[in-house]
């Protein structure tokens, strides 16, 4: 008799099921941002942040590219993450990588030619961007689907947003244009303003990333040991 | 049996199967418009080294085009031929053909466009151009006015060229500098344009100033794959204007080019 009663009891006691934008979850997608940022405070994906980002519109394409290797990368591998072969764990995940970086190449080649002619190398070294195959291992070879593209969409946004703030900074100093066109009025040219030539190179993308990775651990507080 | 060696197989079996026939089936999917995309392309830089159809849509760029361009291909002798086609021209190919073996390409396209005033003359002559950059190859059009022998305009684009240094020649203020430049000389021999060593120089002061360009600094190996680009295919395209010159001015006389194709 008693014994019945428990059985009903333990099965009432499942756990209701999770929001779909919980705290939880939503610490997914703010944590990249700032904290735990892939580009400042991981130092991931460093090569493309500086290669690409001399002008704002082939880095808005490129951190386009990007978020979206990474979110499909880590739905799928955590769709399938129980049937990968552990002996070629990172060989799968690499070849998925390769597939989704070939496609997005394909689809850029089709719709935008100019933009893809002017990213050229840099959209097929995604699949070398060490952020995409850090969220992999790190994240979605442990975890469901839905959360995985959350994170996915966290580390893909934190990278963005850094990219594209390099790239306005080069593109305004370096060039005196936002987005093709021209910012700086002529009327500062004509007094000296010169066009600052170190923003055109990655030297000076190096500076900018040093210089928002020192206002972020200002904000945090956050001192190497 | 997940760890077992059969099942990896399987597993990497089925994964290469699935990623293979995705890829085979977004470059089917997507081929169309690719082309598209890159006869758009085509025809917009055309246009653009001549200074035309730029910020106007797929279709319009299409209209121009058809408007003001007729196509036609020459010899490596200057000639215009109609047996080939143009689209049957193969620039790259050739010049890659070229670089492997020294065969010297047979056919080069031209391009010319009509003078808005008077569409019975032509007013550009747009080359196409491929060459070696410091990484791999550069290529690009230029485009030369009525007297067969001032730049009008360049554009050039490369593959692999570094970015802020000889990526620069896709530049709009670059490709600037060649306007104006010439081609042949006082003596109507073709000199072709140079890029000198270094940028901020002072080309004014040089002996033939019509003939050189600023260089880009840190490029310099670009700009002697871009001056030898250059004299290449001017070197062909000289014996169509060189013709085109003489049988314009109608004095007959007949000038040595050089002929190295190198």
């Amino acid at each position: 008799m008693s014994t019945e009663t428990e059985v009903k009891e333990e099965i009432k006691l499942k756990a209701p099921k999770e929001a779909l934008l919980s705290k939880r979850r939503q610490k997914f997608i703010i944590d990249p941002l700032d904290d735990d940022n892939p580009v400042t405070v991981q130092v991931l994906g460093i090569c493309s942040a500086l290669a690409v980002t001399s002008v704002v519109k082939p880095t808005l394409v490129m951190a386009i590219a990007v978020m979206v290797v990474i979110v499909a990368s880590n739905v799928i591998i955590s769709l399938i993450r129980n049937l990968i072969p552990s002996s070629i764990r990172i060989i799968a995940q690499l070849g998925i990588v390769a597939t989704l970086v070939a496609l997005v190449d394909m689809v850029l080649k089709a719709f935008l030619p100019e933009l893809a002619a002017q990213l050229s190398v840099f959209v097929g070294l995604i699949i070398t961007n060490c952020i995409v195959m850090g969220r992999l291992e790190a994240f979605a070879m442990g975890n469901k689907p839905w959360d995985s593209a959350l994170d996915g969409l966290g580390s893909g946004l934190g990278y963005a947003w850094v990219i594209l703030a390099i790239a306005i900074v080069r593109e305004v100093l370096g060039q005196g244009q936002f987005f093709g066109e021209k910012v700086i009025p002529d009327l500062l040219y004509d007094i000296g303003y010169v066009n600052m030539g170190l923003m055109t190179t990655p030297v000076g993308a190096f500076v900018v990333v040093g210089i928002i990775i020192w206002v972020q651990r200002t904000r945090s507080g956050y001192i190497e040991q | 049996m997940r760890q077992s060696k059969v099942y990896v197989l399987i597993f990497t079996a089925a994964l290469t199967v699935v990623c293979a026939v995705l890829l085979a089936g977004a470059y089917q999917g997507l081929r169309e418009r690719t082309l598209l995309a890159e006869s758009v392309d085509k025809k917009s830089k055309i246009l653009g080294a001549v200074g035309l159809g730029e910020g106007l849509n797929s279709k319009a760029i299409d209209s121009l085009y058809d408007a003001v361009v007729e196509e036609s291909v020459l010899d490596y002798k200057g000639n215009l031929i109609t047996s080939v086609d143009i689209k049957d021209v193969d620039v790259e190919g050739q010049y890659k053909t070229f670089m492997k073996s020294g065969a010297i390409p047979q056919y080069y396209p031209i391009y010319k466009v009509r003078s808005e005033m008077d569409s019975s003359k032509f007013e550009s002559f747009i080359v196409p151009v491929y060459g070696n950059g410091l990484w791999d190859n550069i290529w690009g059009y230029v485009s030369v006015g009525e007297d067969y022998n001032t730049i009008t305009g360049a554009i050039f684009d490369h593959k692999a060229e570094t970015p802020g240094l000889g990526a620069r020649i896709t530049e709009a203020n670059v490709q600037e500098r060649f306007k104006g430049k010439k081609l042949f000389n006082e003596a109507g021999e073709l000199v072709s344009v140079e890029m000198v060593k270094g940028e901020g120089n002072d080309i004014s002061k040089k002996d033939n100033p019509d003939h050189y360009v600023d260089g880009l600094a840190g490029a310099t190996m670009t700009a002697v794959g871009l001056n030898a680009m250059l004299k290449d295919y001017m070197t062909a395209y000289g014996r169509y204007f060189k013709k085109s010159m003489v049988s314009a001015s109608g004095s007959g006389n007949s000038v040595t080019i050089p002929r190295n194709f190198k």
